[in-house]
């Protein structure tokens, strides 16, 4: 099922990767449930063992990996699916980035989505996660659309994607979320 | 109407549905895949002690949700304000989750029930 599991070899999706950052973690092919969880578990295992990293900051960085790997599962079934965990030293903070393809239409709303999330406040990023929340409206997989606002209020809007040429008419879409450390 | 006693596991919450204390308790966290399979049978509970008179206590402690576990968290909350039953809603968060204590917040904001944030130790 682990198709391809990989640590520390920064190989994978270097185009998405910051140029310095260590890759902690980094899987390439098919997401299934059990492939979520071992992810998971393994990343929650890392933020357990890393003294510099709070629990509130372990929380978030678990909660950002649980939406984006959850969102593979639903919206990919192919090997150019992908998910990287890396680390900035330099800049202290930590990265989560996902890959997956997507055709022209999903793509023109995963854009505007974005660039809507990427201009409101954080405290209108709440009242928008709010009135999703309220709304009896739900995706086929029942979070309503709600997983890129909670991307975008996790990382204090330091969430960024790139669309980038795939096969079959297709686009790659990379999604990068930053967490920095919880400033007091 | 039997009790629900379902224990907790890396990806879903340990559940206790007391039919006699009138109880609902979550705890742990809530982050499976496919959220509506998993609460689909807790909400129909819920649907059936609510057509019962007596005050219904909701106890939701939990470390970490998914986006699509709150959608279902806000049903079973929903189902409870709309059958007018009588309810306190105890929301517990740790020390220092902020993230939780906002989401508490918006709850309380949206669902029209009485509701507790409590702090916990973590």
């Amino acid at each position: 099922m682990y198709s391809e599991i990989k640590k520390q070899q920064p190989s994978l999706s270097q185009y998405s990767v910051a140029q310095g950052d260590v890759v902690i973690f980094s899987y390439k092919g098919v997401f299934k449930e059990q492939t979520s969880s071992h992810i998971l578990n393994w990343i929650e295992r890392y933020l357990k063992s890393d003294p510099t990293v709070t629990r509130p900051e372990s929380k978030k960085i678990f909660k950002a990996a649980v939406e984006l790997i959850q969102n593979l599962i639903h919206h990919s079934s192919t090997s150019d699916t992908s998910f990287v965990f890396s680390k900035s030293e330099s800049e202290n903070r930590f990265s989560l980035i996902s890959t997956n393809l997507v055709d022209t239409k999903q793509s023109d709303e995963l854009v505007s989505a974005l660039c809507a999330i990427k201009t409101i406040s954080e405290d209108e990023l709440r009242l928008l996660k709010k009135s999703v929340l309220e709304n009896d409206h739900r995706s086929d997989h029942g979070g309503g659309g709600m997983g890129l606002l909670e991307l975008a209020k996790l990382s204090n809007g330091n969430i960024e994607s790139e669309l980038l040429p795939a096969h079959h008419d297709k686009l790659l879409f990379c999604l990068s979320v930053h967490l920095k450390p919880i400033q007091d | 109407m039997d009790n629900i006693f379902i224990p907790g596991t890396s990806k879903t919450p340990e559940v206790s549905f007391i039919v006699e204390a009138r109880t609902l308790n979550l705890s742990g966290r809530s982050i499976p895949e496919n959220s509506i399979e998993f609460y689909s049978s807790l909400i129909a509970w819920t649907d059936t002690l609510c057509n019962s008179e007596g005050v219904v206590e909701v106890n939701i402690n939990l470390e970490y949700f998914n986006t699509s576990s709150s959608k279902c968290l806000m049903d079973l909350l929903k189902r409870i304000e709309s059958s007018n039953v009588e309810a306190q809603v105890n929301w517990y968060y740790e020390e220092d989750d902020e993230d939780m204590l906002e989401a508490g917040e918006d709850y309380d904001a949206i669902i029209d029930l009485p509701f507790k944030l409590i702090i916990t130790g973590g």
